[in-house]
């Protein structure tokens, strides 16, 4: 188990210094296929250069069973760090509630007078329909917007899941 | 492999699909009692109930004198793995309940062949800061006194100011723009196809 968790760990820490050093040079926009090229291509890649360019003894049972353990560990590390860098690019609206709340701590503020300064409308809204044409999923014709079929898959997916897990099938946004 | 180690990863490899039914059983349990449920609360419930569950499995399977190293390793590896599994349990809830992509989605595939002008008007900065209010609330991150706002929680603020960290680590803008400040792209992004994309 301690090597499994060394090893799980050390790989997602080395791949977190590359995505740091490529960032630092120029961060990329398409981080979908990146973040996943660096996370998981890579140390696939490495791994198997490893294992072609020398000689060693067949891995015994334990062997395996570390490496697994080690593999899992380091896709759920991964995993959760490519879902939160959403996060980290996009921007909470509700993080930016809290931070205008502190800032009328300790007297609070009342909840009509609450001004959220940050965010603008077109980095709201108008980017992230961007984001949707760019990403196929909406299509603009003669100035009205309308779902394409993988738009509508998606939308489907999604309220299929809440359906499925017991709550009302469309979120609050 | 020896049987034990076989519980094991099939014990972790099933995690995922295991929390994700625990959250939907809290759910509908809550919804069978006509209580209003809390899905976040319930992603979390769930996704702790088999964080201890792996952990009590491990130390289940572990022979009887093994090393405390070992142990500590264990517990630490299923801790780790079980914590992991709980965050993207609760990701994809929130992706489909206040992700402003799929709520936008969800607006442009209630009324085909909407306008910009029409889908700011129903989704606009107004709409998604209040939707968020009753939420903080719900989660114990704000407190309504007397009509007045007091931060009470610190988790999301902490994920925040983490998050904050990471992006400056990164060379990427701390803050999202404030109001007096256009973004440079929206003349670009306007002149591309033709969508009045802001708003000033």
């Amino acid at each position: 188990m301690e090597s499994a968790l060394f090893w799980g760990l050390a790989t997602f820490g080395a791949c977190w210094l590359v995505h740091w050093g490529v960032w630092r040079v120029r961060a990329p926009k398409g981080y979908l296929v990146w973040l996943p090229t660096i996370f998981w291509i890579l140390p696939l890649g490495c791994t198997a250069l490893f294992w072609a360019s020398r000689d060693r003894l067949p891995p015994t049972e334990t062997d395996w069973f570390v490496w697994i353990l080690a593999a899992l560990l380091h896709v759920m590390v991964s995993s959760c760090y490519i879902c939160g860098y959403a996060g980290i690019t996009e921007y909470s609206p509700s993080a930016e509630v809290l931070l205008a709340v502190r800032e009328h701590m300790p007297r609070g503020v009342p909840a009509n007078e609450l001004r959220v300064r940050s965010f603008t409308e077109y980095c709201l809204t108008g980017r992230r329909i961007e984001d949707l044409r760019s990403s196929g999923l909406v299509a603009v014709h003669d100035g009205r917007l309308h779902l394409t079929r993988r738009g509508g898959f998606v939308l489907a997916l999604s309220r299929v899941y809440r359906v499925l897990v017991g709550v009302e099938p469309t979120g609050r946004g | 492999m020896s049987p034990a180690m076989w519980t094991l990863l099939l014990a972790l490899a099933a995690a995922p699909v295991v929390t994700w039914l625990g959250t939907a059983g809290i759910n509908w349990t809550a919804r069978a009692v006509a209580r209003l449920p809390s899905p976040q609360v319930a992603c979390f419930a769930a996704g702790f109930a088999n964080l201890g569950g792996l952990v009590v499995l491990f130390l289940v399977l572990q022979p009887t004198g093994s090393n405390r190293r070992e142990l500590l390793a264990g517990i630490f590896f299923m801790s780790a793995y079980g914590f992991c599994v709980t965050f993207l349990n609760w990701f994809v809830f929130t992706v489909t309940d206040t992700s402003m992509h799929v709520h936008l989605l969800v607006e442009i595939g209630h009324e085909p062949e909407i306008t910009f002008e029409e889908l700011t008007h129903r989704y606009n900065k107004k709409s998604i800061i209040a939707a968020r209010i009753p939420r903080l609330l719900q989660l114990g991150q704000l407190r309504l006194d007397h009509g007045r706002l007091y931060l009470t929680g610190s988790w999301v603020l902490a994920s925040a100011v983490a998050l904050r960290f990471l992006r400056r680590l990164l060379g990427l803008r701390p803050r999202p723009p404030q109001e007096d400040t256009a973004p440079a792209s929206i003349d670009h992004a306007r002149g591309s196809h033709g969508l009045p994309l802001s708003r000033r």
